[in-house]
């Protein structure tokens, strides 16, 4: 009797225990970014490699908004610049562009201004703003003003920025939310390793902030053709002229036999 | 469903059929014409999204197996100058040396990229109505004769060469030479001076000169229409192998895949053109590449006037 009363006693002490500490942890894990998944983290640019959509998700403590961002490695650009002389158009400048990000993808559960405040939004350098801060452009000929939209209206015409992805945010029990987006990578991104950021945002301020990274790399034909291309230019060149002076050659004999040979 | 490609150099994926179908036109002009038909192809390039440099690098590497196709089968129909197409050549080379320095020294001057372009539509405008012009009178004139005199084929009415000031003034110069499958007689300077000239454009522009080289061929150097156009494939064969292995080499500019597909649908397309080109006579020939370059001339003079929709394009990634 004394044993089965000792084991009841244990039981409930272990119970007690195991109750307490998923509470415990429950509370824990309420106010933290949990379950933070990148699908996939981990992309192949391969021959036929056409850009990856990228599945972000994650459970985040109850929020007013979600900014998810990913961004590029910062690069120098130069650019032409066209101006009207007389009455045509034609390039009147070169200007170079430094500290670009070369992908900026922002998704967003509403506009950035209804989420964050822009006090917020230029300390945690997000969107356009932030690019803004970033990158300088200089010239011989003076600035006119209108490079920093030319240039956001050049990138978001060749996909290389867009800032109007969405994320989906579900209700969980125990004031939790999920957060689900779809940002597509576009094929000319380059290869390296890539940071992506989850904010998450109350009453305009950024309460939490999570990272995850995305690793993109070369493989088998790109990687190949690539190295030799940059390493070996020489053999890479002769190559090249040999491949196409043997195709219009053997095009030339394939037509010559089937219209009958030489004249 | 339409399959994509990545460019590797380029690194960017493509539909490959789209590259392919390029290719294919672009090889049919350069077998009809004897053009190289990089003014066609590397704006559409660039339009797809291939940045600049490796659009107009790789375009040279296609070039070459076009115009290597194309040279084959005009050969084979008899209509390359192997002697005046190797004049032009050496003039063409020189030329375009001497071209990419000069466009160093005009660049610094300042307004050289105004007095490039309006002088290239001058001179495409001047060509293009003169070759029109003309191509259509002899057309007409053929017309009349046949209902005047005989039904047989347009071929067999040769229409009597005018001997102007311009072939006395070739008949004085020294280091006369007979280029017999020409047809003429004339100073090597000729051609080596004439070669020298569409170098020098060409280099200028930064497209090829087979849109100036070939009507000079035909009304300066009174090259048959045929034969002026398998005789300048002839030369932009070496002229776009150079350029080919200079970008590999010093750019690293050349993408190989991108090549690869273009190439094969020029070298298909420049089998066709040539074969299009046996079918049409001379100056059925003239009238459509006087129209393709009144085209082209047109389409420069809006891209001059009209508002750019973007006022920024990108020169260089580093």
């Amino acid at each position: 009797m004394v044993t089965i009363n000792k084991s009841i006693t244990y039981i409930l002490i272990i119970g007690s225990f195991i109750f307490c500490h998923n509470n415990l942890s429950a509370g824990k894990n309420a106010d933290n970014i949990t379950n933070f998944k990148i699908d996939p983290d981990h992309i192949e640019i391969g021959a036929f490699f056409d850009g990856v959509p990228l599945l972000v998700s994650a459970e985040i403590p109850q929020s007013d908004g979600v900014v998810i961002e990913l961004e590029g490695k910062i690069q120098d650009v130069t650019l032409n610049k066209k101006g009207k002389r007389a009455f045509i158009w034609l390039n009147v400048a070169q200007i170079k562009v430094k500290n670009a990000p070369s992908l900026y993808i922002l998704a967003s559960s509403d506009q950035l201004d209804k989420i964050c405040s822009q006090e917020e939004l230029e300390d945690e350098l997000l969107g356009y703003v932030a690019i803004r801060r970033k990158i300088t452009f200089e010239s011989d000929k003076p600035l006119t003003g209108i490079e920093f939209d030319e240039f956001i209206k050049l990138k978001e015409h060749n996909g290389s920025y867009n800032i109007n992805g969405k994320v989906k945010v579900d209700r969980l029990p125990n004031d939790r939310q999920k957060v689900t987006a779809t940002m597509h990578i576009p094929s000319f991104i380059p290869a390296g390793d890539y940071e992506l950021f989850l904010y998450c945002f109350r009453e305009g301020k950024l309460f939490k902030k999570a990272s995850a990274n995305v690793m993109i790399e070369e493989v088998g034909l790109t990687l190949l053709t690539k190295d030799l291309a940059f390493n070996e230019p020489a053999i890479y060149g002769i190559s090249a002229i040999i491949i196409a002076l043997s195709a219009g050659i053997m095009m030339g004999l394939i037509f010559s036999k089937r219209s009958g040979g030489a004249h | 469903m339409n399959p994509s490609i990545y460019l590797p150099i380029a690194g960017v994926s493509v539909p490959v059929l789209l590259l392919l179908g390029l290719g294919l036109t672009v090889g049919f002009i350069s077998g009809l014409f004897g053009v190289g038909g990089g003014f066609l192809i590397t704006p559409l390039l660039i339009m797809i999204g291939i940045p600049p440099t490796i659009a107009a690098a790789s375009d040279s590497t296609q070039i070459v197996a076009a115009t290597t196709s194309g040279t084959l089968a005009h050969w084979q129909r008899g209509n390359i100058d192997f002697k005046m197409g190797l004049f032009l050549l050496i003039g063409g080379v020189l030329g375009g040396t001497y071209g990419v320095q000069l466009i160093k020294v005009l660049r610094a001057v300042g307004s050289a990229d105004f007095v490039i372009k309006i002088t290239y539509i001058v001179l495409l405008c001047g060509i293009g109505s003169y070759m029109f012009l003309e191509s259509l009178n002899n057309l007409r004139r053929i017309k009349r004769k046949q209902s005047m005199t005989f039904s047989g084929p347009v071929e067999n009415i040769v229409l009597e060469k005018k001997t102007g000031l311009i072939e006395k003034g070739y008949q004085a110069l020294p280091f006369q030479a007979n280029f017999e499958k020409s047809g003429v007689k004339i100073s090597i300077f000729v051609p080596l001076i004439l070669g020298a000239i569409v170098g020098i454009l060409a280099a200028i522009m930064g497209i090829g000169g087979g849109f100036i080289m070939v009507p000079l061929m035909v009304y300066v150097l009174r090259l048959p229409m045929h034969v002026a156009v398998g005789t300048n494939l002839f030369q932009e064969v070496f002229i776009c192998l150079n350029v080919a292995f200079m970008q590999a080499y010093y750019n690293q500019t050349v993408d190989i895949v991108l090549a690869l597909i273009l190439l094969s649908g020029s070298t298909i397309g420049a089998q066709l053109g040539a074969k299009v080109s046996d079918r049409l006579n001379a100056d059925q020939l003239k009238i459509i590449l006087a129209s393709i370059i009144l085209l082209v001339m047109l389409q420069m003079t809006f891209a001059l006037i009209l508002p750019p929709h973007f006022l920024l394009s990108i020169v260089k990634i580093h």
